[in-house]
Parts: C-alpha cells; structure tokens; sequence
C-alpha cells in the first residue's frame, strides 16, 4: 500500500490484486442476485480504493480503511438497487476465510503484535491463531502451563490497551 | 458507472499503470489552503458589501474582538479536523468531537459567567446587543461564500457518511463566515457572540448537511 501511494506501479498492483479476492469473498458471503453482482460490485471497490488512496492514514489499519470503503460501495449498491437487506454495522472481518491472511489483514496483526515480546507474540499465535491448547504452546514456548497462561493473559491484556489507544 | 473492461485483472492492470506518489497528509493540507481562502474570499467580501470598519486597527487587542475570532477559528479548526477524519475511512473521529465539545462547554462558561456579573436589564441587552437582527442572517449568508471552496476540499474525501461530513464542512464554511463578519461587527458581549454567530454557524451546518448528501456521496 505504501509503495502504491509513493508511486510503485508493481507494489499498488501487487496490493490490488490482493484486495480482488478478499473484496470477493466480503461481497460473496453477502449474497446478491448472481456473481456479475459480486463482481460489479469487487470493480466498483478497486476503483474507490484507487480513487481514494489518499484518504488511507498511514496511521490507520489498511484493513479497516479497505473494509469500511467495501461497506459503503455495497450499501450503495443495496440503495441503488432498492434491495432492503441488513447490513452489520461491525464487520467480522474475515481473516481465514476469504485467504487474505497473507495479506494485509496479516500485515496490521503483525504490527499489532510486534508490540509485545517475542515469547508472548508466539504465545498469542499458537493459542488464539493456530488453536493449539495452553498447555501445548505453553511446551513449544518453554514455559509451563500456568506460567502460559500468565504470560497469555498480560499479553492480550497489551494488546487490548494499544488497540483502545488507536481510538483517540 | 461501468467500467469499460470487463475484467476485472484488466481494470486492476489500469488502475495501477495510474499509481503516482502521492504526498503524505494531502487531504489536510488540501483542507488547509481551501480554509484559507475561503477565509480571504469572505473578508474581501465583507468588506465589499458592508464596508470597512474605520476603527478596525483599534479594537483588534479588545477583548470582544479576540473573543469572536478565537472562538471562529476553533470552531472551523475543529469542525474542519472532524470533516477530515469523517472523510478518511476507519480513522477515530473523537479527538475533533471533544474538541467542539470543549469549545462549546468553555464559551457557554463565559456566557454564565458574563450574565451573573450583570443585572436584569443589562443581560437582555447583552443578549440581543444592537444588531441581533442581522447577525445570525449575515453570517449565514457570507457562508455561501465559503462553502463552495470548503466543499471543493470534502469532495476529494471519502466520507462513509456524507450526510454528517457535510455538516461538519457547512460548520467550517459557518465559521469561517463567523470570523469574517467578526471583523465587521461591533457587539462586545460573548452572550451576543455565543448565541448569534452560533446559530448563523449552525445554520450553515444545516445547508452543508443537506448539500453533503448530494454532493459527498462517491
């Protein structure tokens, strides 16, 4: 994303081909008449993610600024269309799903967990990511299964701080 | 609007032949210079239609003066830091709300304050001052100067409620009003202040709101 804002034709496309497939699968699974819809739709965001790039902070989550603009597009496209269809006001934002983790989902996760230790950072991948027990990520990480779930906790405990702080 | 290339690896293909550096914080400094010469079309406009003030260089250090010009200029910094955030998806909109929200908490202070000091003849006459007729009115009036240069720079924005950031953008082009008419006006209360430039203020937020949900949506 970056590299498209300073100018890298190879780095924006690299980033637009990325959010096709994840802008798929968002408006996929909220179901329209048929595909050309959906992928209308995918155009219709690529395009405002282009036209807008400027209005990314680079402060801000890639994903949440991508998302929020997928919304408006589809609501607009459920206005224009007359359709009445709920449309959540917070996404669960799909991470495995839609096989963007790769991408920039995976990208602002790094960020936020490069925030705490290494140790924790592991930690948090194995048991909230990977689905390893405790007591197993707790084994690969050295510690026992008490001393993990310490360590577990104070490190979502960060993490919960320094994402409320971005609110400010 | 459909895309001439109906496929969409063609589209992405064009789209990105059209990456070009893009500065960082454009959308602020854009806002910027469209706020400063809203402001400079206003006061020119001002002082075309309603004529020079003679003693304009004597009051600038009174009170009065300082009041109706911090208190505009906040405003529009703050209305304008909200249209921006509005317009910029995903970024945390609660540092400019707090900010109007201090603003506001702060002047109704000084009105309380200025009206318990006063006895209850007095404090109508701070109310309505000499010209409470026109003021609201001519301040929404020389809004319509500044909001098409505050709506140029919303335009570029990508507001996910354009209804509200067109608000937001009709309270800068109210504000900037406000401090260009301040330059002419003679009142010296805050009273006067706080309620008549405020509600020319808040008028022009209404005319941008119902302009925002035309013009904003992209």
């Amino acid at each position: 994303m970056i590299g498209g804002l300073d100018g890298d034709t190879r780095a924006w496309r690299e980033f637009l081909g990325l959010l096709r497939p994840a802008f798929h699968a968002y408006f996929k699974r909220r179901q329209f008449h048929g595909d050309t819809d959906v992928e209308d739709l995918v155009q219709e965001a690529l395009m405002a993610v282009h036209a807008k790039r400027e209005t990314w902070r680079r402060a801000d989550p890639v994903t949440s600024w991508c998302y929020t603009i997928a919304r408006y597009k589809l609501i607009d496209h459920l206005r224009k269309t007359g359709r009445v269809r709920f449309v959540p006001m917070i996404d669960d934002l799909p991470l495995e799903v839609d096989g963007v983790e790769d991408g920039a989902v995976r990208h602002d996760l790094d960020r936020l967990l490069s925030s705490v230790p290494a140790r924790q950072q592991a930690l948090v991948k194995d048991v909230k990511l990977s689905g390893y027990s405790l007591a197993e990520a707790g084994e690969r990480a050295g510690l026992s299964e008490g001393a993990a779930r310490v360590s577990l906790h104070r490190a979502m405990k960060a993490l919960m701080n320094r994402v409320t702080d971005r609110e400010t | 609007m459909k895309p001439e290339p109906l496929n969409t690896e063609d589209l992405i293909d064009r789209l990105a032949a059209g990456a070009r550096p893009i500065p960082e914080h454009r959308p602020a400094s854009r806002a910027a210079v469209c706020a400063g010469l809203a402001l400079v079309a206003t006061a020119v406009v001002v002082w075309m239609t309603l004529g020079p003030r003679p003693d304009l260089m004597l009051v600038v250090d009174e009170p009065a003066f300082l009041l109706r010009q911090v208190y505009a200029l906040s405003i529009a910094g703050f209305a304008g830091w909200l249209m921006l955030r509005l317009g910029q998806p995903g970024a945390p909109v609660r540092g400019p709300v707090i900010g109007l929200g201090g603003v506001a908490v702060l002047v109704m202070g000084l009105v309380a304050w200025e009206q318990t000091g006063l006895d209850g003849a007095s404090r109508l006459g701070a109310f309505l001052g000499q010209s409470w007729t026109q003021c609201s009115l001519r301040v929404g009036a020389i809004s319509l100067v500044a909001t098409p240069f505050i709506f140029f720079a919303a335009r570029r924005l990508a507001p996910a409620r354009p209804t509200l950031a067109g608000f937001s953008a009709g309270i800068v082009a109210g504000a900037v009003a406000a401090s260009a008419y301040g330059l002419y006006c003679a009142e010296i209360t805050a009273t006067f202040v706080a309620t008549w430039y405020s509600l020319g203020i808040l008028a022009s937020g209404l005319m941008g709101a119902a302009l925002g949900r035309w013009i904003l949506r992209w």
